[in-house]
């Protein structure tokens, strides 16, 4: 298949989604609806039926002239009985103080007509109706302004950040010659930022991991390592940054690499959006510009995905899959357990891949 | 300055809103949603811009923006939608549709910048607030498995 037929198959595939014909009408009409979210179960079913008897309950408890006297301040609204639930709960959303007082009402009347026990599920009943009906207000109303995110860092920090989160997978090693400058993009000082996080424990593994790098820069002479400038970056940038810290674990010890080789330290990262996609990045760098970069993943749909194709060329190492970038540069694609592994090592000679690759293997 | 009138943007981005959001989301009700809210956010917003090529930019932005919130929202997680969802094209698995649905929807919305909507790896990038080297990386990888899938279903060799 060549390329045109690959993209003219994409385009097909996507040309069959199309919005409904009524639905389109109406949004060009400016006919705006509430969602469609009634076909949804589970909590959505809880949380409707809860609303609903909230809501009547509510209703039943406003107009009771018990209720009126418990809510003086406001008896003005409250005595209204034309009044419709949505105004009311409008109402309230404008005044806290009422709010309080409804629920208080509420809660009072419910002790009244009921038994103390009782009183306490009609007030979690209250608490989630007004959750619910907080929320379906949100969902009709004006979408709140979401592009202050983005415009949090301007053109030129992305462009000076390029060079580093090129490639969060591929291009650790590559930082060593890269200006340290960049990585303090948002911070006065040439040291690892954080993403500020509540709860975080990323806080002592960062003090520990500080430690780790001021040792790094005696022995190698250089102010911030280069993996840890990445990180920094990927922090600052915001960038999978619920997941960064250093991270070690048996494959650190398992892997088989020259002597001259370092390991530089471990990404653990997660993509925002499959949140049980886990991948960890092992770093080692060597002499001569040579590296090893081992991704290992829990998914491995990918890994399979190139194991099994025809077009990608088989290894000398137990026909393991392999992709030659040129430069000296390899990519094996390796399935061990319940692990998927892609191996970029750059620079190796074939001895040191083969044992690289069977020490992965747990040989 | 760039003039338009809403129904004239409507009329020509519906489709692209909608097929993006579907990509996001992976369900009709979900991409009227999202749809809805992006036209709602440009009437609301009426931003002034360049060109249309920019109103196309920010719409797709926009709509990334929508689908984030959504996928992250507590209602996204915590229900299910019902299996008879009527509104649904029901994907046939031997249709280059039904493979694309299968795909991860990074893959799919990357997929569908590059190749529906012809943007380059850097805008894409770019547009979706991540490195250009992630895109090129979903890229190539939501590529081969399509391929693979398409081989395994006979469509291509």
């Amino acid at each position: 298949m060549t390329d045109k037929d690959f993209k003219n198959e994409i385009k097909s595939g996507f040309d069959k989604i199309k919005p409904d014909s009524e639905f389109r009408t109406r949004i060009i009409n400016r006919e705006f609806k509430r969602k469609k979210r009634i076909l949804h179960i589970r909590t959505a079913g809880f949380c409707t039926m809860s609303a609903a008897a909230a809501a009547i309950i509510l209703i039943v408890v406003l107009h009771n002239p018990v209720s009126e006297q418990m809510i003086t301040p406001h008896k003005n609204t409250v005595s209204d009985n034309s009044v419709s639930t949505e105004e009311i709960i409008a109402e309230e959303n404008t005044d806290g103080s009422k709010q309080e007082a409804s629920i208080s009402a509420t809660d009072k009347k419910s002790s009244a007509l009921s038994n103390g026990s009782k009183s306490e599920g009609i007030k979690h009943n209250n608490s989630i109706s007004q959750n619910a009906q907080s929320k379906e207000r949100r969902t009709v109303s004006a979408p709140e302004a979401d592009e202050p995110a983005d415009q949090a860092y301007t053109d030129q920090d992305y462009a000076d950040a390029e060079p580093f989160i090129r490639d969060e997978i591929g291009s650790l090693a590559d930082l060593e010659n890269i200006d340290i400058r960049a990585a303090a993009v948002k911070s006065p000082e040439p040291v690892v930022s954080c993403p500020k996080k509540e709860n975080s424990e990323s806080a002592p593994m960062l003090a520990e991991s500080d430690e780790a790098v001021e040792s790094a820069a005696l022995t190698q002479g250089t102010s911030v390592p280069p993996y840890k400038a990445a990180m920094a970056v990927l922090a600052e940038y915001n960038y999978n940054n619920s997941n960064l810290e250093y991270y070690q674990s048996e494959i650190t010890e398992k892997v088989k690499l020259s002597a001259d080789m370092r390991y530089n330290g471990s990404l653990k990262y997660e993509s925002e959006e499959e949140n049980n996609k886990e991948y960890r990045l092992y770093n080692y760098t060597g002499d001569n510009g040579r590296y090893v970069n081992i991704v290992s993943s829990k998914d491995t749909e990918y890994v399979d995905a190139v194991i099994t194709m025809d077009e990608v060329p088989k290894s000398d190492v137990e026909n393991i899959p392999v992709e030659n970038s040129g430069d000296n540069e390899y990519f094996f694609y390796m399935h061990v357990e319940d692990t998927g592994f892609v191996v970029n090592s750059k620079g190796l000679e074939k001895t040191e891949n083969q044992d690289l690759l069977y020490s992965l293997g747990g040989e | 300055m760039y003039s338009y009138t809403y129904e004239e943007v409507a009329e020509h981005y519906i489709d692209m809103v909608y097929r993006l959001a579907f990509a996001r989301v992976g369900s009709a009700g979900y991409a009227e949603d999202i749809t809805q809210d992006v036209f709602l956010k440009l009437l609301e917003a009426n931003p002034k811009l360049e060109s249309d090529e920019h109103m196309k930019a920010w719409l797709i932005r926009v709509t990334i923006n929508r689908s984030k919130d959504l996928l992250k929202s507590s209602w996204f997680t915590k229900t299910q939608g019902l299996s008879c969802d009527i509104e649904e094209p029901a994907p046939k698995e031997d249709e280059i549709y039904g493979l694309l649905m299968q795909l991860q929807k990074k893959y799919r919305t990357v997929l569908y910048l590059y190749y529906y909507e012809e943007y380059k790896t850097y805008e894409i990038a770019d547009i979706i607030g991540c490195p250009a080297g992630t895109i090129q990386s979903w890229l190539d990888r939501g590529r081969k498995l399509l391929k693979k899938q398409l081989q395994r279903e006979g469509i291509c060799k």
